[in-house]
C-alpha cells in the first residue's frame, strides 16, 4: 500500500494514499469540525464546515472529499479557515429555529458545540425564517422536524447505502429543501433508528426517547447488546440517580457491527427491566437464600444445571467447574424469534436472539438440550425455560414462570463480564446499572457452590 | 458580415434536413469521417473555439482531455439547458437550425471516438425538443447516425433527454446527475467529467453553440475561423439581446465587436429615446456595467474580464435610465434563491437571505448595516460552494451594490419603497 508525505498544521505525516484530509487529521487527533461527513458512509461534502486551507490551492477545500497528495501542506486553522468556518456557521444558523429549550439534541448538538468552538457571533439575520413541518412521523420510531434539519443528507445516505431501503429523499430545492419519505414509504426498516444516532441536530428524534431526559443528566457506559448473537457494541445512556437506562446508541466496533445497530437491540434494556425478580422466593419457613441454596446443593447427590445461552462467559466457566465436580449440564432454548420483527438478515441481525451461545459452546462444548427430565436437584440459570420440575431452583433476573423457588441475580445490564458473538469475537459486557441490594451476581452464587482451588 | 451560425432564413422551413443540405449541410460530416480523429481534435484546437455556454473554456483543449483508453462507453453531452437569464441563443439555434447542432455533435463524437451523445434540453423547451428529435430522426434516416455511420463501421447514437425545470441542471455535473435520473445536484470535482462522467464513463460536455460552430470550422479550416474575432477570442458569437432596446433578438457578431456598435446598430439603440443606465453583457450572473463603462467595452472574453465583467453566455441586457437597480437586483436574487439546489450550506441559505434583505430594502424597510452586510454575505458565499451558483449571485450583488450604491442608500434614507416603473410615460 503506497503512502504519501503530507504536512498538517506543521506536523509531518506519512499517510496511506487515498486517505482524505479529514481522515488523516482525525487519525492524529487533529479536530476538524464536520456535519455531513460520517466515517461509516461515503462522504458527501455538502455542509462545507470541514473547509481547510491547502497551500497552492486557489480556494479552501472540503477535507472530507479531498484525498491527500504527496507534498500537500494543510492548515486546519488560521485566519482564512476561521473566516470560512464562521461564514458557513452563520449560514447554518440563518434559518435554523432556536428550539434549544425544547429540542432533545441540546447538550449533544453539533450546532451548539461548533457555535461555541468556532463562531460566537451575534445573528445578523433580521428576516423571517423559512418555516417547514415540525412534527412529522417518519416511522414507528422516528420523528422529524424539518425546520431543524441542516440538510446534511446523512439520513438519506444511510437509507440508500447502509440499510439499502431508500425510504428517505430530499425534496424541493434551495432553502425550501426538506427531507421526506418516498411516496408510499414509511421509515420502518430494522435499522431506522440509526438515523437518529447520526443526525447532528435535533431534526430526527427517537419517539421513545424524546422529551424523556435531558442528556446532561445521563451518563454513558459502553457495553455489548444482548439482543442477538451479533453482540453489537453499544453505548447505554443512563441516569445514575434513577438507576435506569434511557437510551441505547450504537458504538463503533469495526469487527462486529461497524457503526450501526438494529432497532430491536435498542429496546433490550427496557425489555430486561420488566418483570424483575427482586426478592428470593423460598420454600415455606426458609429465610436465608444463601444458606438454603448451599444446604440444598450439598444435600442432593445428583445435580443438573440448566443454563440459557444468554449468560456471560464467566458464568459458563463457573458452570464448567461444577460439571467437573460431577454436575450434569443442559442448555435451555433461551429466547426465540417470536417477539422480533426481523428473524435474520445479511447485515447485523442474527436469528439467534441470545447473546452468548458461542461462548457457551466454546467453554462447555456440545451440551445436550434441556428437555424437562432430570435426576437430582435442578438448578436453572437465566430465563425460566418453562418446564422446570417442582423442587427446581431458578437463579434469574426475572420472575419465574412456574411455582419453583427462585433467587434473584443481576441482569445483563448489571453485570461485568465477557461474551462471544457468532463470529467468535469476544467483547466486554460492562455493568451499566447498580443491582438492588439483595440481588447478587450469578457468578457469585455459582462460586459459592463450587469454589475454585484458589477461592475456597 | 459572414454568418457562421445564423445562415438560415427563419421565415422558411429552415429546420428540415432538406433546407440544411441546400445550405451545404452534412458536407462537413462527410469530410470529418475521412479525417483521423486526432487530426480533427487538433483542427478544433487550432481554431481557438472557446466554450460558448459561459465559461469560455477552449473546446479543443477540453476534447484533448478525453481519454481514449477506457473500459467504459464514452459519451458526449450537449448542454442545451439554457437557463441563464437573458440568454435565448441556444433556443433560437435549436428551433431554427437543429441540424447544425446535430451535425456538429456527430463530428464531435467522431473526433472524441465516443459512442453516444445525449442532448440535455431544458424542460420548458418543447419546440426545441420536437425539432431536435425530428432532426435526429432525419439524420438516422440519412445514415449520419446509427450502427454504421456513413459506412465507416463506427456506431454513433444520439438521444434527447429533457430536463424538468431547474437552472442548476445547466451546471455540467448537475446535468449529469439529472441525466442519470437522480436529483440535479452538482458533484464535487475532482473527479472531472472527462474521467468519471455519466454512468461512470468519460464524458465531454459542450454547449449547443460551441458544437454548432464545428461544421463550419471543419469545412473552412482553423485559419478562416480565426479571421474573425480577436487573437484570444477567435470566431463569432451569438448574442441574445433584450431589455430596453429597439430591436431585441439573437445576433451573430465577431468577437471583439465594440459594445457601443452592437447597441446602436444591431440592437437599434436604447428604446423610446431613453438614456442608457447599465448593461449586463453576458447573462445575469456577470457583474453589471455602468453605461459609461459599457460603452467603452469590446464584446470578447478578455476585454470584458479586464473591465470587471464577463462575456458569459452572451445574454446581453440593456437597462435604461428609469430602471431601479434595487428592483433589478431583487428580481435577480429571487431567481438564484429559487434555483439554488440546496445541497451546500452557503448557497442554500445565502441566496434566500440576500433575497429577503433586498425585498426589505426595496420596500423602504432597509437599514444602514444592510448594504455592508449584503457585501459581506456575498463574499462569504464566494469560493466555498460546490458549484458557482453562489458566485453567480455574489457577483451581481457586489457589482450592483458597489456601482449603484446611491440608489440603495436612497431607499434606506427615504424609507420609501421603490416606485414601480410606469411603462407608458
Amino acid at each position: 500500500m503506497s503512502t504519501v508525505k503530507i504536512k498538517i498544521d506543521g506536523q509531518e505525516l506519512e499517510v496511506a494514499a487515498g486517505t482524505t484530509i479529514i481522515q488523516a487529521a482525525h487519525e492524529q487527533g487533529i479536530n476538524i469540525p464536520y456535519y455531513c461527513y460520517h466515517p461509516g458512509m461515503v462522504p458527501d461534502g455538502n455542509c462545507r464546515v470541514c473547509l481547510v486551507e491547502v497551500e497552492k490551492a486557489p480556494k479552501l477545500v472540503v477535507s472530507c472529499k479531498t484525498p491527500v497528495a504527496d507534498g500537500m501542506v494543510v492548515h486546519t486553522g488560521g485566519e482564512k479557515v476561521e473566516e470560512g468556518r464562521k461564514g458557513v456557521m452563520e449560514f447554518m444558523l440563518v434559518n435554523h429555529p432556536i428550539d434549544c429549550p425544547v429540542c432533545d439534541q441540546a447538550g449533544e448538538c453539533k450546532l451548539q458545540d461548533y457555535y461555541f468552538d468556532y463562531d460566537l457571533q451575534d445573528s445578523r439575520f433580521k428576516e423571517s425564517k423559512v418555516h417547514k413541518r415540525k412534527v412529522v412521523e417518519l416511522g414507528p420510531n422516528v420523528m422529524f422536524d424539518a425546520e431543524r434539519c441542516i440538510m446534511c443528507s446523512r439520513c438519506v445516505r444511510f437509507c440508500r447505502d447502509v440499510s439499502e431501503t431508500n425510504e428517505l429523499g430530499l425534496f424541493n430545492r434551495g432553502d425550501r429543501t426538506e427531507i421526506g419519505l418516498a411516496p408510499g414509504a414509511t421509515l420502518d426498516n430494522p435499522y431506522a433508528m440509526n438515523v437518529v444516532d447520526i443526525c447532528p441536530v435535533g431534526a430526527l428524534t427517537s419517539r421513545q426517547f424524546r422529551f424523556q431526559k435531558r442528556v446532561w443528566f445521563l451518563e454513558e457506559q459502553a457495553s455489548t447488546c444482548p439482543g442477538c448473537a451479533r453482540g453489537c457494541a453499544i453505548k447505554a445512556d443512563f441516569d445514575p440517580a434513577q438507576n435506569r437506562v434511557y437510551r441505547i446508541r450504537a458504538a463503533k466496533d469495526l469487527d462486529v457491527n461497524g457503526y450501526w445497530m438494529c432497532d430491536d437491540g435498542r429496546f433490550t434494556a427496557a425489555r430486561d427491566a420488566e418483570n424483575r425478580l427482586l426478592q428470593a422466593i423460598l420454600p415455606a419457613g426458609e429465610t436465608n437464600a444463601a444458606t438454603w441454596l448451599l444446604e440444598s446443593w450439598q444435600a442432593a447427590d445428583k445435580h443438573t444445571i440448566v443454563v440459557d445461552p444468554g449468560q456471560t462467559n464467566e458464568v459458563y466457566e463457573r458452570v464448567a467447574r461444577l460439571r467437573d465436580a460431577g454436575a450434569e449440564v443442559r442448555v435451555s432454548e433461551g429466547l426465540g424469534t417470536a417477539a422480533y420483527a426481523v428473524e435474520e438478515d445479511d447485515f447485523l441481525i442474527s436469528a439467534d436472539k441470545n447473546p452468548n451461545r458461542a461462548g457457551l459452546q466454546a467453554i462447555l462444548g456440545e451440551v445436550p438440550a434441556w428437555d424437562g427430565k432430570a435426576e437430582g436437584l435442578v438448578l436453572a440459570i437465566g430465563r425460566d425455560p418453562g418446564n422446570l420440575p417442582a423442587g427446581a431452583i431458578l437463579l434469574s433476573p426475572w420472575l419465574p414462570a412456574s411455582a419453583v423457588s427462585a433467587i434473584p441475580i443481576a441482569s445483563w445490564w448489571e453485570t461485568d463480564g465477557t461474551s462471544t458473538n457468532l463470529d467468535g469475537i469476544s467483547r466486554s459486557v460492562q455493568a451499566v446499572l447498580e443491582p438492588t441490594a439483595d440481588v447478587l451476581q450469578a457468578c457469585s452464587w455459582l462460586g459459592r457452590l463450587q469454589p475454585a482451588e484458589d477461592e475456597a | 458580415m459572414t454568418q457562421i451560425l445564423l445562415d438560415f432564413d427563419p421565415t422558411g422551413n429552415c429546420w428540415s434536413m432538406e433546407d440544411y443540405k441546400k445550405r451545404g449541410g452534412y458536407t462537413a460530416l462527410e469530410k470529418a469521417v475521412k479525417m483521423d480523429p486526432v487530426e480533427l481534435r487538433e483542427l478544433v484546437k487550432a481554431s481557438g473555439l472557446r466554450g460558448r455556454g459561459g465559461a469560455g473554456f477552449p473546446t479543443g483543449l477540453k476534447w484533448s482531455f478525453f481519454p481514449q483508453e477506457t473500459p467504459y462507453p464514452k459519451y458526449l453531452c450537449v448542454n442545451a439547458d439554457e437557463s441563464e437569464p437573458g440568454t435565448f441563443k441556444d433556443r433560437y439555434l435549436m428551433e431554427y437550425d437543429p441540424h447544425k447542432m446535430v451535425e456538429g455533435a456527430i463530428i464531435a463524437l467522431w473526433a472524441l471516438h465516443a459512442d453516444a451523445c445525449y442532448i440535455y434540453i431544458r424542460g420548458e423547451f418543447d419546440l426545441c425538443e420536437t425539432r431536435t428529435w425530428q432532426a435526429i430522426e432525419e439524420a438516422y434516416a440519412a445514415g449520419y447516425l446509427g450502427d454504421n455511420v456513413l459506412g465507416t463501421g463506427r456506431a454513433m447514437h444520439m438521444y434527447v433527454h429533457k430536463g424538468a425545470g431547474a437552472y442548476i441542471c445547466g451546471e455540467e455535473t448537475a446535468l449529469m446527475e439529472s441525466l442519470e435520473g437522480k436529483k440535479g445536484q452538482p458533484r464535487i470535482k475532482p473527479p472531472f467529467p472527462a474521467v468519471v462522467g455519466i454512468f461512470g464513463g468519460p464524458t465531454t460536455i459542450n454547449n449547443v453553440e460551441s458544437v454548432a460552430a464545428v461544421p463550419w470550422i471543419v469545412n473552412n479550416g482553423a485559419d478562416a475561423y480565426r479571421a474573425f474575432g480577436t487573437e484570444k477570442s477567435p470566431g463569432t458569437k451569438l448574442f441574445s439581446a433584450s431589455g430596453h432596446i429597439e430591436k431585441p433578438g439573437v445576433y451573430e457578431v465577431p468577437l471583439g465587436y465594440p459594445l457601443k456598435d452592437f447597441l446602436e446598430k444591431e440592437c437599434g439603440g436604447v428604446w423610446r429615446g431613453k438614456q442608457l443606465k447599465a448593461v449586463i453583457p453576458g447573462g445575469s450572473s456577470v457583474p453589471v456595467l455602468t453605461a459609461e463603462e459599457a460603452l467603452d467595452c469590446m464584446l470578447d472574453y478578455e476585454d470584458l474580464a479586464e473591465k470587471g465583467s464577463m462575456l458569459g453566455s452572451g445574454g446581453f441586457m440593456a437597462l435604461d435610465e428609469d430602471t431601479s437597480m434595487v428592483t433589478a437586483l431583487r428580481v435577480l436574487a429571487h431567481f438564484y434563491a429559487d434555483e439554488s439546489c440546496g445541497q451546500c450550506t452557503p448557497c442554500r441559505e445565502g441566496t434566500g437571505w440576500i433575497y429577503k434583505v433586498l425585498v426589505r430594502i426595496e420596500q423602504g424597510l432597509g437599514s444602514w448595516e444592510d448594504l455592508d452586510m449584503l457585501l459581506q454575505t456575498a463574499d462569504n458565499m464566494t469560493g466555498k460552494t460546490i458549484c458557482p451558483l453562489a458566485d453567480a449571485l455574489a457577483m451581481p450583488v457586489q457589482s450592483y451594490v458597489t456601482k449603484f450604491r446611491d440608489e440603495f442608500e436612497e431607499c434606506i434614507r427615504t424609507g420609501r419603497p421603490v416606485a414601480p416603473r410606469t411603462y407608458f410615460s
